[in-house]
């Protein structure tokens, strides 16, 4: 964990190029507010200050973003900035409780279908669909090895794996092109991991999730279920957690979250990440920094079977549906 | 010199099937060696000679099957004697089923998959784009592919076009691993096929409609609609009948073109199948249909008359098979085995099915 190293944050904050005299407190205790974009690492009162994070876009907002993959057992940065939003990618808050919500994909339908160059959007009209553009040579410091990318291949797949180390500042810089330069930060995160044990959705009962504690802020934790991949409204849970090592998910949101309807498989994904990002021309760009796991989870009473012996004691096979019941 | 599609067909069950003159037709269904398929269209484009095969010796392995138990396999060749033909089949006597499967950790692919014609598998994981060869560590090819991708395919230029659902948008990517957008506003778009002109067969699954959708401009027509949750989607060796599962709804739909691709209407082929949801297709040299249930974790055979059961059982193994794809037949991939996706594992299933795929242009 490195976070407190006043030389390194030096050395990231000169090679940041950034000016070290805000008065504004970035000490990252409840983050991801945003306030400017450009000039906001900090180090005011003390070096172990880090940069500021803005946190995410909002979605309706977003139309880019550069990511640092850490993944079990590879790494990858991938990126790209566009002159809109897709719509569909606008997700809606359809219940919130605690730190969790429960987010709705709305498809939206055209008819007759939107022709190419064009996409859907919710008012059954088609608009323009979104044209990546150059952000100019793109660098990203704080990794293990530095990283330079060029439109249209922002992206970089021969990173040392893991790409960071926990707690380092990373910085991004696009030098601008179609659009104007920005810069966005980030730290290296603790690589994710969990035990085996299965999280098991069941009806009416909070859901206790569990990781191995990591990172202070503003390293944060991501939780995303999704038990309905298969179905045509697609709800997830998201959860944005302190990396303390476990919460409980409210039986509500539980509930409501089966509510939607359960099909097909179920699939829960952690992150260890930071997030921030940078208004410009055309709108709002993210930089993720994140180390990323796949939980075990399951619902109960959707347990699959062929045979009796398939299905825990008190439960049956229902052949019609060859779900346990 | 571009051959008329009905011509290709013919060639390539040709080489396919081993054919000679002498031959005795064994194809049920009205294809292959005694019944050559219908020419799609009836003008006679081809005529030039480089078509090359016409010879009847390129089928290689008589020997058979190909069970796969132990790690030294079954499938074909490894290397430089990759062989895309097939043994030749007689479709009246395929094997029956359940067939043995070898369990593959190695690839990368979690939703569906696709091979190119250098050996590898393509497959999408965590939103990004992976390459496995056979018998190498899958290698990481584009990152940042979008965050639920369904269905994927190659076409015959030789680029990847795959459906992300999170955008609703149909990408392609070009060899060298450039991604661009190629048609937007997809309603959940889920199985890929492509036929033999390089157009591509979108099923919109919350959308209730399939999408012909030229992979090169991206201009598209629909062919069906009103359908219940379209999933997989598969054409009968012939390209003439387009075969459209239901996810939830346990129907498979027979959609019939006309010699100038013009689609007629739908009807039913099977009902209620397994428990339902089927997800992805494939069909057979001699026309026979299957299809993936998706939880049960088996595989359904139908024959072109609609008749069918389970001939591949993966319910010890896991319960997510969203997809599946016969090898290419290039670098180890076993044109003889189909190979079934786990969702849930990064686990693929070598399944030797006695039978190749229908004539593909790719790769």
């Amino acid at each position: 964990m490195r976070y407190a190293i006043p030389g390194l944050l030096a050395l990231a904050l000169a090679l940041s190029g950034c000016p070290q005299d805000d008065d504004d407190d970035a000490t990252g205790d409840d983050d991801t507010t945003a306030d400017d974009d450009d000039d906001d690492v900090t180090g005011d009162d003390d070096d172990t200050t880090a940069p500021e994070l803005r946190g995410p876009c909002a979605l309706a907002e977003r139309v880019g973003y550069f990511q640092v993959q850490h993944e079990l057992d590879y790494s990858a940065i991938s990126g790209d900035v566009s002159d809109g939003v897709v719509p569909i990618t606008i997700l809606e808050e359809v219940m919130t409780e605690g730190a969790c919500r429960l987010m709705r994909r709305n498809n939206p339908f055209c008819d007759p279908p939107c022709q190419p160059g064009t996409t859907c959007d919710f008012d059954g009209s088609c608009i323009p669909y979104p044209t990546s553009h150059d952000v100019g040579t793109v660098t990203i410091e704080g990794l293990e090895v530095p990283v330079s990318m060029e439109f249209p291949a922002y992206f970089n797949t021969t990173l040392p794996h893991p790409p960071f180390a926990p707690g380092d500042p990373i910085r991004l810089a696009a030098a601008g092109a179609d659009f104007s330069a920005f810069t966005a930060y980030g730290y290296g995160v603790s690589p994710m991991t969990t035990d085996d044990e299965a999280w098991i959705v069941r009806e009416d009962e909070p859901l206790l999730v569990q990781w191995t504690a990591g990172d202070p802020a503003p390293v944060q934790v991501q939780l995303r279920f999704n038990i309905d991949q298969h179905g045509n409204s697609p709800v997830e849970l998201v959860c944005d957690l302190d990396d303390t090592g476990s919460y409980e998910v409210p039986s509500d949101l539980i509930q409501a979250l089966l509510a939607y309807g359960v099909s097909g498989f179920a699939s829960g994904n952690l992150y260890r990440r930071t997030v921030d990002s940078v208004e410009h021309d055309a709108g709002c760009v993210e930089f993720l920094v994140f180390s990323h796991v796949m939980g075990n989870l399951q619902v109960e009473g959707h347990i699959p079977c062929d045979d009796p012996d398939d299905c825990p004691e008190g439960m049956e096979c229902d052949y019609a549906t060859n779900t346990c019941i | 010199m571009r051959l008329d599609r009905g011509l290709r067909i013919a060639l390539l069950f040709a080489l396919l099937l081993g054919c000679n003159d002498e031959d005795e037709g064994v194809i049920v269904g009205g294809t292959g060696c005694g019944a050559t398929p219908t020419p799609i269209d009836d003008d006679d484009s081809a005529g030039d000679d480089d078509t090359t095969s016409g010879d009847d010796d390129d089928t290689t392995s008589d020997d058979d099957d190909s069970t796969s138990d132990d790690d030294d396999d079954t499938t074909a060749s490894d290397d430089d004697d990759d062989d895309t033909t097939s043994p030749p089949v007689d479709c009246e006597n395929i094997p029956d089923g359940p067939f043995a499967f070898n369990v593959m950790y190695g690839p990368r692919a979690t939703e569906d998959l696709a091979f190119d014609d250098l050996g590898n598998l393509i497959g999408a994981d965590n939103g990004n784009l992976f390459k496995s060869t056979y018998t190498d560590a899958p290698q990481l090819w584009v990152p940042g592919s979008g965050h639920f991708l369904a269905g994927l395919r190659a076409v015959p230029s030789g680029d990847i076009v795959y459906s992300d659902v999170s955008d609703g948008t149909l990408y392609k990517v070009t060899p060298d691993g450039v991604r661009s957008p190629l048609l937007s506003g997809f309603n959940y778009g889920n199985g890929i096929e492509v036929d033999l002109d390089g157009f591509v067969y979108v099923a919109e699954q919350s959308g209730g409609r399939v999408r012909k959708v030229d992979s090169t401009t991206g201009d598209f027509e629909v062919v069906a609609q009103g359908l219940n949750n379209p999933n997989g989607v598969a054409f009968s060796p012939d390209y003439r009948t387009l075969y459209i599962g239901s996810f939830g709804g346990g129907t498979i739909h027979a959609l019939e073109f006309d010699e100038h691709g013009n689609p007629g209407d739908l009807t039913v082929f099977a009902a209620d199948v397994g428990n339902g949801q089927l997800d992805g297709m494939a069909v057979d040299a001699c026309g026979n249909v299957y299809v993936c249930e998706y939880i049960a974790a088996r595989v359904w055979r139908f024959t072109p008359d609609g008749d069918g059961h389970p001939v591949i059982l993966l319910g010890s193994e896991t319960t997510w098979i969203p997809n599946m794809q016969w090898g290419s037949g290039i670098g180890g991939w076993d044109p003889m085995s189909l190979y079934v996706l786990d969702i849930s594992a990064n686990k693929l299933y070598e399944v030797p099915v006695g039978v190749p795929d229908k004539p593909r242009a790719y790769p």
